[in-house]
């Protein structure tokens, strides 16, 4: 898959069939996770990838935006010294993520709204360690709408604020 | 399926009370709101013989006796972390390899 089809086609899934994923596709998506841009390339990242039924319905219990029954997870998380950039470079990873996993043909949605001290927990993380996002990952039962998007005439400029630019005036 | 009984009642309190949570730092009522809920569907639970984790929700109905507690916010916060540390130790000690 061409990346800018990639890029067009990916949705946030939240219907997955209970189908397990196969490793050799985690270490993948993980790969293109650790590829990902990072600030003075610090690199400050975590990733834990959640697939133990036990462990992810506790994930599940912490997660109130995680919806679906997703056979598995990724928790992306920094130091929190790291704060105020690894934030950012977390999420330069998680596009690779959800960029990588639909390529290989498995949906996925990130999540923001959980309990960060809960999943620490659960994980057995150190108290420095702070989850940032949370991505289901799991074969799409039902696929998700084309949500609208604004158009790049409303959302981009050329020069200065607000100057429009015919070129994108369709 | 008592098992799985179990497993959706301690889910649904634990899932209540991160709602809850999620809310306490906003000024509206939803994190009370939520409390209320949990505390509602605990008294629920003598009613449903199959439940086995008995002990755990006598524990968790004690600690939520006191209302003055859970009314103010910062106090709730304090058994909000109380609550979910009980959670997650008892689902610690019934999955003892996780």
């Amino acid at each position: 898959m061409e990346v800018l089809e990639a890029i067009r086609t990916r949705r946030s899934v939240r219907s997955f069939k209970a189908e397990p994923i196969p490793d050799q596709d985690i270490v993948g998506i993980l790969e293109a996770a650790r590829w990902a841009p990072s600030a003075g390339n610090r690199q400050p990242w975590t990733f834990i990838y959640v697939k133990d039924p036990q462990i992810l319905r506790m994930v599940k219990n912490c997660a109130p935006g995680l919806y679906g029954a997703a056979p598995a997870a990724i928790v992306m998380g920094i130091d929190k010294k790291d704060e105020r950039r690894g934030v950012l470079d977390v999420c330069f990873a998680a596009q690779n993520v959800l960029l990588a996993a639909h390529a290989l043909g498995i949906g996925s949605c990130p999540i923001v709204s959980f309990n960060g001290e809960a999943i620490r927990k659960i994980l057995n993380a150190p108290g420095s360690w702070e989850p940032i996002l949370v991505l289901s990952l799991g074969y799409v039962d039902k696929p998700s709408s084309f949500p609208s998007k604004k158009s790049l005439a409303e959302i981009a400029y050329v020069d200065s604020y607000g100057k429009k630019w015919k070129e994108l005036e369709a | 399926m008592v098992q799985d009984l179990d497993a959706r009642f301690f889910d649904l309190l634990l899932r209540t009370l991160n709602y809850s949570i999620e809310f306490v730092k906003e000024p509206s009522y939803a994190s009370l709101r939520f409390m209320d809920l949990l505390s509602s569907l605990l008294n629920l639970q003598p009613f449903l013989k199959d439940l086995t984790k008995n002990e755990f929700y006598e524990r968790l109905r004690e600690r939520l006796e006191e209302r003055e507690l859970i009314r103010d916010p910062v106090k709730r916060e304090t058994v909000q972390a109380e609550l979910l540390e009980m959670f997650i130790d008892e689902w610690r000690e019934a999955t003892p390899q996780k």
